[in-house]
């Protein structure tokens, strides 16, 4: 509970800081405020992925069913950020280039993670009840294979998309209220990440303890 | 130092028992795709009508390098992932997997599958790539370039999809299971192998990047499933 009330009260302050505090972006206009949605969000499907690879490889040395229910649940939120993550990015192109896609590396790495972690579900689909260790090993696969969507190919290949946060001229270049609320908004989403998580395994839990019970 | 001595030789004869054990699982694997010719004849006879089909298709001279460098790997990335899902598939479907599990280490049957399966996957590219030069008339600037493109993006498609093909013949699902699989897996390889082939089609800098990206992208998949293979190995 305690997490659930730092998460709303984060996600009200980062609210406040980025449509009221922060200004807008000189070219972009009142559109930039959208960076403080699309970035945090895919913040968080990284977020969520990662914990998908951390607890597959846990359920890999040692299977536990709190494992399994924690990396399933990570993966389905990872691929509900990664959608919205596409759905805002396709509308600020819009905005902002004109277009809906256009293939930018950027868009095209969450095109390929969201193919790379739909094929998880059509694993599981297709291996019925004798899949945890499978799902666990295909995840963690696809952990190894995501950080060269998310981090490598975008750096490689010129983009539309600004500068990444984590650059080689090690400097951000976002004025300090801009950078205050983007960091601030990043922060309440990975809380945001781990509410969901927390929430999702609690249901879970009580779904398998019904079903056994029944 | 006799203890030092005594560890380092425990360890070099591992290391030589490893390494006999996986070439007498290359040659096995060799053999049994050689006497029956199926997949190797399959692999090639769809990469050499698919060339076919294109070129009749697209009628000729394909000045466009953007278009011909995504037109090969296409091709080249549909023909490679047979031979590599096939040789899992049939291991399962022919019920001699729990011979494999009973006498050798998981490692050493993986590291065989995908030596070979890079094997084949070669072939079939190097038998491709100048067919689809000589049929569409295609001006090579830098054909050293070419073949290396050719051969780390070939070598890290076998790789990328391996793991796949091994996870589609223990979950049942067989060949459209790894489709869905490996397609993914395997996209990268594609972007970046489409990028040096261009270099290499039209002479500019920068393609032995891409085939530096092909080869580590390769080694960092074949690393990861190596140890998963170990995990799904077994029988539940």
């Amino acid at each position: 509970m305690t997490l659930y009330i730092i998460t709303a009260v984060s996600l009200c302050i980062a609210s406040v800081l980025a449509f009221a505090v922060a200004p807008p972006e000189k070219f972009l206009g009142e559109s930039s405020r959208l960076i403080y949605i699309h970035v945090p969000l895919a913040f968080s499907a990284v977020l969520s992925f990662i914990l998908s690879g951390v607890f597959s490889a846990r359920y890999l040395v040692s299977p536990r069913e709190m494992d399994e229910i924690h990396f399933h649940n990570a993966a389905v939120l990872g691929i509900f950020f990664t959608v919205l993550t596409a759905v805002t990015g396709a509308a600020w192109a819009h905005i902002a280039w004109g277009v809906w896609w256009n293939w930018d590396p950027r868009e095209t790495s969450i095109l390929f993670l969201l193919a790379v972690y739909s094929a998880y579900f059509a694993l599981a689909s297709s291996t019925g009840g004798r899949s945890a260790r499978y799902r666990a090993s295909y995840l963690l696969f696809a952990a190894a294979v995501m950080p060269f969507f998310v981090f490598v190919a975008p750096r490689i290949y010129p983009s539309l998309h600004p500068d990444t946060l984590i650059n080689a001229k090690r400097t951000v270049k976002l004025i300090g209220s801009m950078r205050l609320a983007l960091f601030v908004s990043m922060a309440s989403y990975a809380l945001l990440t781990l509410s969901l998580f927390d929430f999702a395994n609690r249901v879970s839990l009580l779904e398998r303890k019904s079903s056994q019970g029944e | 130092m006799t203890a030092m001595n005594h560890c380092y030789a425990k360890r070099r004869s591992a290391l030589a028992d490893f390494l006999s054990t996986l070439k007498r699982l290359i040659i096995k694997e060799l053999r049994v795709e050689f006497r029956s010719r199926g997949m190797i004849g399959t692999a090639l006879s769809f990469t050499v009508s698919s060339v076919i089909m294109a070129g009749i298709g697209y009628g000729g001279f394909l000045k466009d390098i953007h278009t011909a460098a995504v037109l090969f790997w296409i091709i080249a990335l549909f023909s490679a992932m047979t031979p590599v899902s096939h040789l899992f598939i049939r291991e399962e479907e022919e019920g001699t997997i729990g011979v494999l599990r009973i006498r050798f280490r998981s490692d050493a049957v993986f590291l065989s599958k995908l030596i070979c399966g890079m094997l084949f996957v070669l072939l079939s590219l190097l038998v491709m790539a100048p067919l689809y030069v000589a049929f569409f008339n295609i001006y090579v600037a830098d054909a050293a370039l070419f073949v290396a493109v050719i051969l780390a993006g070939g070598s890290a498609a076998a790789c990328a999809s391996a793991f796949a093909g091994a996870l589609a013949s223990r979950a049942g699902g067989k060949s459209a299971l790894f489709a869905v699989l490996s397609i993914p897996a395997v996209l990268p390889v594609l972007i970046v192998s489409v990028s040096g082939t261009i270099r290499a089609l039209s002479g500019a800098a920068g393609g032995w990047g891409d085939a530096a990206f092909c080869l580590c992208y390769g080694a960092v998949m074949a690393a990861v499933s190596v140890w998963l293979y170990e995990k799904i190995w077994m029988e539940e």
